[in-house]
């Protein structure tokens, strides 16, 4: 379990999170939604520790960065790593040992390539491998989708299931609505910095107007296509 | 090429108004500095100009890498861009060059020309993306990437060993060792993600502790061979190597801590010009651990707990 209190963050007078006030639960998935630059990035390095932030972040195991994989949009990779290196770095750093890598490679990369010249899906699954091995207690994916093959997505919805049947909390963040109806028990609309909307599995066409009314409202009529 | 060279003259002024300095002021300092450590090295320090060969050999590496020989390449007609890199790097060599004719060593200046172009040359045959076999994987990144960037440079290095050995040249062995070291020290010059920190469960001391172990395992392993060489060769100067071996490994301590004092940046002018100091000077490592160390903790705590 994750409890954020009164949660705030500012890039100088900028505000870009308001008191956010949230628990997130053992054996469940959150839905994190919003426009470009709502706060959700900023929502998921806070908890990760990677930014100053003012309120409090608890969680059942301490600290939470140990027990915490974070998947980022764009991964970081080494010119020249590979792809097998870079998941034995993970394991090192977690003090996990790596073993039968080539058995979990389930996304078929070609693991001994640099990893740096792998297309973006690739290097998105290969980042994903990455925490996964790493066997975490949370998880946080920021847009796992994107860049990523058809199926590929099957397959990431599946392990979020997964991760979910083995009392894993994980957070995802998507523009694709879709994969959150499949995934998330519950779903936080963040606009401005401030929750906006938080709704459970059954009202989550509450939200999805919600974004269509303020996201796109009237936009299209105003391309008048013909 | 005469437009690049303009533009890496405001780059590096830009630098030193940043850094707070003037930069005609810094540039007379620097050439004084350079001057007056130069005098002083080869006055107060046994095999000076092995040394002082190793230090230019080392900043000419520090000239180039991939990215900026793929924008050099992709930006400049022909061979432009990779003329651009070999003429930087004789840029660099130039005051060492016009100082070691100055004492009359031709042949280690002929030699160090030799050694930066054919290291320079070799490069392109190695540039590829299919991945280079390291031993170095168990532990990857520092020694994994930066063997695939250098062992280019290991080569020729070897090589010299092998003629320290055949023309019983004691000070070359040595100059062969403290240039791998100098090599292992510039695998520690790329700066990572601050992912890659963040996800070590480690406190900070464990961190630092655990890249300092790796880096002299892994060192180590690489002078080995040059090592037994001169253990076997010369063992009545066994100490005598084995103190420049412990200097090497204290300054490649040394810096990467000073890396990660630095961190998420990269080592900034003073500090380098700091270590540099102690290259003639290596005892003052003693007190330049500890406060690049204390720096490093500092800067770390953002990231580990």
């Amino acid at each position: 379990m994750i409890t954020l209190s009164n949660l705030s963050k500012s890039y100088d007078s900028n505000l870009v999170l308001k008191n956010i006030q949230l628990t997130f639960q053992s054996g469940k998935v959150y839905g994190i939604v919003g426009e470009n630059g709502a706060g959700k990035t900023t929502l998921f390095k806070c908890i990760a520790g990677l930014e100053n932030y003012a309120g409090t972040i608890e969680s059942d195991l301490i600290p939470l960065k140990n027990h915490l994989g974070l998947l980022l949009t764009e991964p970081f990779y080494f010119d020249r790593i590979t792809g097998r290196e870079y998941l034995q770095l993970m394991c090192n750093a977690r003090m996990v040992e790596l073993k039968q890598v080539d058995a979990k490679n389930i996304f078929d990369l070609p693991l001994d390539q640099y990893a740096s010249t792998y297309s973006t899906g690739m290097k998105k699954k290969l980042a994903l491998l990455g925490i996964l091995v790493q066997n975490n207690q949370y998880y946080i994916f920021d847009e796992p989708y994107n860049g990523v093959d058809i199926h590929s997505n099957m397959l990431i919805t599946e392990i979020i299931l997964k991760l979910k049947q083995l009392g894993k909390t994980v957070l995802v963040s998507s523009h694709i609505f879709s994969t959150l109806r499949d995934t998330c028990d519950e779903i936080i609309l963040l606009k401005n910095g401030e929750i906006a909307q938080q709704v459970d599995a059954d009202s989550f066409d509450l939200v999805e107007n919600e974004m269509k009314k303020t996201m796109i409202g009237n936009k299209i009529e105003q391309l008048e296509l013909k | 090429m005469k437009y690049y060279f303009q533009l890496q003259t405001i780059f590096w002024s830009r630098r030193f108004r940043e850094a707070g300095f003037n930069p005609l002021f810094a540039a007379i300092f620097l050439v004084s500095i350079f001057v007056g450590a130069s005098f002083f090295l080869f006055k107060y320090v046994d095999r000076a100009p092995y040394i002082f060969s190793g230090i230019a050999f080392f900043l000419t590496t520090l000239t180039s890498n991939k990215s900026k020989s793929d924008f050099l390449s992709s930006t400049f007609k022909d061979t432009l861009g990779k003329q651009i890199e070999l003429a930087e790097k004789m840029l660099v060599l130039t005051p060492f060059v016009v100082f070691l004719l100055c004492k009359l060593e031709f042949i280690l200046t002929g030699s160090l020309i030799l050694i930066t172009c054919t290291s320079f040359l070799m490069r392109f045959g190695f540039s590829g993306d299919k991945s280079i076999p390291t031993p170095f994987s168990k532990h990857p990144f520092e020694f994994a990437v930066g063997f695939r960037r250098l062992f280019w440079l290991l080569l020729p290095i070897y090589g010299l060993t092998c003629i320290a050995m055949m023309y019983d040249n004691y000070n070359l062995g040595v100059f062969s060792l403290l240039a791998v070291i100098a090599v292992v020290i510039n695998f520690y010059n790329e700066v990572e993600d601050e992912l890659f920190v963040w996800n070590f469960s480690k406190s900070v001391n464990q961190f630092l502790g655990y890249k300092i172990r790796i880096g002299l395992i892994y060192a180590t392993s690489l002078v080995l061979p040059i090592l037994i060489a001169l253990l076997v060769f010369y063992l009545s100067n066994w100490w005598v190597t084995l103190a420049f071996l412990v200097v090497g490994l204290a300054f490649l301590s040394t810096y990467i801590v000073a890396k990660y004092a630095a961190f998420p940046q990269r080592i900034n002018f003073v500090d380098g010009l700091v270590i540099m100091i102690c290259i003639p000077l290596p005892v003052l490592l003693i007190f330049i651990f500890p406060y690049f160390y204390g720096r490093a903790k500092n800067a770390l705590t953002v990231f580990l707990q």
